[in-house]
């Protein structure tokens, strides 16, 4: 078993390995996903030294939930791991209720028989954390992030659901730490603008930010990764393959090298390619390259990465544990191909 | 696999099979059972034709129907299978949740971090019904049972909860039905009373009524099922050994009656039915079983199991042939009312 690193958010007595396994993909995000090849990802995950997994009502309408809990109690692990999940979204039986139009309207394959619906008001948030107390069979869980608190996701709507935080859904996220119920509040999101919005008037000890600091995109350096040190929030960073592209290469298949779920642009993959070079010349890959650049940048406490099978999951574990040799950051940095400014925070011994 | 008969609960659109599996004893009764041992009783019953599943929110505080819903749902069997829970116990995680002081103090083996607390209100109700959907993991259940009402279980406390139920609860029964959550309503219980009082007061289509009608006990024939088959209500019989002496006989080491020791009275009545089993090859569960479904207003007879081994026995017992004459022999003998309605020759 790998030994994965582990780092703290902030003082809430949680601490997540390196690596930590988002279960999106597994709840049917556009493929099928049998049961057994649930259980056999996250069973590959905790044993190669995966401790955190992260799910959602959204993920499957349930089923990311209702599998994850199963797989984590009947294989008798479920104390020894850390789960987020994440509310804003209520889960309806759909036979009785009209689906919520998404942004991205996503086609869940075979999921459970619900239809999700925005809710960031008090009681909407309690009843999301209850339902996943329940889908799941837990009694309290470790992360709680509001999810898809963001223009970016909700656009015209994203003032409403703001308003409802600020009426009465802080209130909640409140209570179910103060209590104990979730030991920490994040923001589960697709921008950083969000999470700083919110971080000014709710005090937020975590957000999951996808996709946001990548080897291709460092903007967060400027502004994100700066406040949210200062407000001592923890990031715990996905989608750092841009969706694919850094994962797949640039010789991968267009359908699959995708930056940020678009085609990639001929300007990326120049980039990419140089970047392949590097990597090619270190003789490291490019997947452990881009996990370990983000994971270096002391704001992020943990990178959460998805997998559909157990060779993704051993792709994922060897991407941010192989070792780097001296050299290669700054060989990109005299490049051009990072910023100047990009921490490179050496790995524990 | 059996063909097993079906009949309708009241007048739904619900038809269940001659026997239906009850899930308590693959729920951490006494017994830590693993979830494969959960699966593998369930899919017994559905290969044995099965296709009624009974669980509860009580149930290893949630983990017969997390467990039933994931067995269902990963063997794709939902849309084939009629299934029951029950309302009135929502259940909150245990750490922040004071534990019921219960009548039975049944101590679930491994269930699921949470307790239950009673609420028999329309707010209780409606709660309960939602968090066992989102336990099964279903959109509809097709009967909700109202669980534990009554004086059996409640004691002094039963007029409390009859108010919640009549001040609100009725109201979300009746409109759980009629949307189409559900298809049918009734109550979960140990007792006939409280499913007469009821019937008479909210209709239902059935009652899981467990321990009342048997070999043993013919109570129920002086007048309960004779209203109830006046109204409808459909018995879905449960603990028809009486909890243990009418499957494992007197010569059982550990029998039980009505989860008691066995009274004397009890002991010799059935050493005289096994006399008359004996001279007519019948085997006592046959008889205990195939008596019980013999009257009308039963639908069903819900049955528990620890493993395969015990369904296919009970499948066995329900179409074991059975000599007319035994029947007979048995009311000669006094060992059954002559009012009790006796099982047609097959």
């Amino acid at each position: 078993m790998t030994v994965l690193e582990k780092r703290k958010i902030g003082n809430t007595g949680v601490e997540l390995t390196s690596l930590g396994l988002g279960t999106s993909p597994l709840g049917g995000c556009g493929v099928r996903v049998p049961f057994t090849d649930f259980e056999a990802v996250v069973m590959k995950a905790y044993e190669l030294g995966v401790r955190y997994f992260d799910t959602a009502p959204l993920y499957g309408l349930g089923k990311s939930e209702h599998s994850l809990g199963h797989v984590l109690r009947v294989n008798g692990i479920i104390e020894d791991v850390v789960i987020s999940t994440k509310a804003g979204r209520i889960l309806k039986p759909a036979s009785r209720s009209k689906r919520a139009e998404s942004l991205y309207g996503i086609n869940w394959i075979d999921p459970l028989p619900y239809v999700d619906e925005y809710d960031y008001t008090y009681d909407g948030i309690m009843r999301s954390f209850e339902d996943s107390q329940q889908r799941m069979g837990v009694d309290g869980v470790d992360i709680l992030y509001l999810h898809d608190v963001s223009g970016v996701w909700h656009r015209d709507s994203y003032d409403l659901y703001l308003s409802q935080l600020r009426q009465s859904g802080y209130r909640a996220c409140d209570e179910l730490r103060s209590s104990g119920a979730v030991k920490a509040i994040g923001l589960g999101v697709n921008e950083t603008a969000s999470v700083l919005q919110v971080a000014a008037e709710f005090n937020l000890d975590c957000s999951l930010v996808a996709g946001r600091y990548t080897l291709l995109n460092h903007q967060p350096l400027e502004d994100f990764f700066p406040e949210a040190q200062r407000r001592g929030i923890a990031i715990i960073a996905g989608g750092v393959y841009n969706s694919g592209v850094l994962a797949e290469g640039s010789k991968g298949a267009a359908a699959v090298r995708t930056y940020d779920y678009q085609t990639a642009s001929p300007e990326i993959l120049k980039r990419v390619e140089a970047l392949e070079a590097v990597c090619g010349e270190f003789g490291i890959s490019l997947a452990t390259a881009a996990t370990q650049f983000v994971y270096s940048h002391p704001a992020v406490t943990a990178v959460v990465q998805g997998a559909l099978s157990t060779a993704h999951v051993e792709a994922n574990v060897k991407a941010i544990s192989e070792k780097i040799p001296p050299g290669f950051w700054s060989v990109l940095k005299a490049k051009g191909l990072i910023p100047e400014a990009a921490p490179i925070m050496a790995p524990a011994a | 696999m059996s063909d097993l008969a079906r009949r309708p609960l009241g007048k739904s659109n619900v038809r269940v099979t001659s026997l239906g599996l009850g899930t308590v004893p693959i729920s951490g009764f006494n017994a830590d059972v693993s979830y494969d041992e959960f699966e593998q009783t369930i899919l017994s019953g559905y290969a044995a034709g099965i296709r009624y599943f009974d669980c509860a929110p009580m149930y290893g505080f949630g983990k017969s129907e997390h467990f039933l819903g994931h067995a269902l749902r990963v063997n794709k069997l939902r849309d084939d299978v009629v299934v029951s829970t029950k309302v009135g116990r929502v259940l909150k995680p245990a750490s922040r949740t004071k534990k019921l002081d219960s009548v039975y103090g049944i101590e679930w083996i491994d269930p699921l971090p949470f307790l239950d607390t009673y609420d028999y209100t329309y707010d209780g109700i409606m709660r309960s019904f939602e968090d066992s959907q989102q336990r099964l993991g279903l959109d509809y259940i097709d009967v909700l049972l109202v669980h534990d009402v009554g004086r059996a279980w409640h004691g002094d406390r039963s007029e409390f909860y009859w108010d919640q139920l009549r001040a609100s609860g009725y109201k979300a029964l009746d409109e759980l039905r009629s949307t189409g959550c559900v298809s049918a309503i009734g109550l979960g219980v140990n007792e006939t009373d409280s499913v007469v009082g009821v019937s008479r007061e909210f209709p239902i289509e059935c009652a899981l009524v467990a321990g009342r009608y048997t070999l043993l006990n013919h109570e129920p024939l002086h007048s309960a099922f004779d209203e109830l088959l006046s109204r409808s209500v459909s018995i879905i019989a449960g603990g028809i050994f009486n909890s243990g002496i009418l499957a494992s006989g007197t010569s059982g080491a550990t029998a039980t009656y009505d989860y008691g020791k066995v009274p004397a009275a009890v002991l010799d009545r059935v050493k005289s039915i096994e006399a008359v089993c004996e001279e007519y090859r019948v085997s006592l569960p046959a008889a205990a079983m195939q008596f019980v479904y013999a009257h009308p207003a039963v639908a069903t007879l819900v049955m528990g199991a620890k493993s395969s081994a015990e369904v296919d026995q009970n499948v066995a017992a329900i179409n074991e042939r059975i000599p007319p004459a035994f029947w007979n022999a048995l009311q000669s003998a006094d060992l059954l009312p002559a009012t009790a309605p006796l099982p047609a020759e097959a």
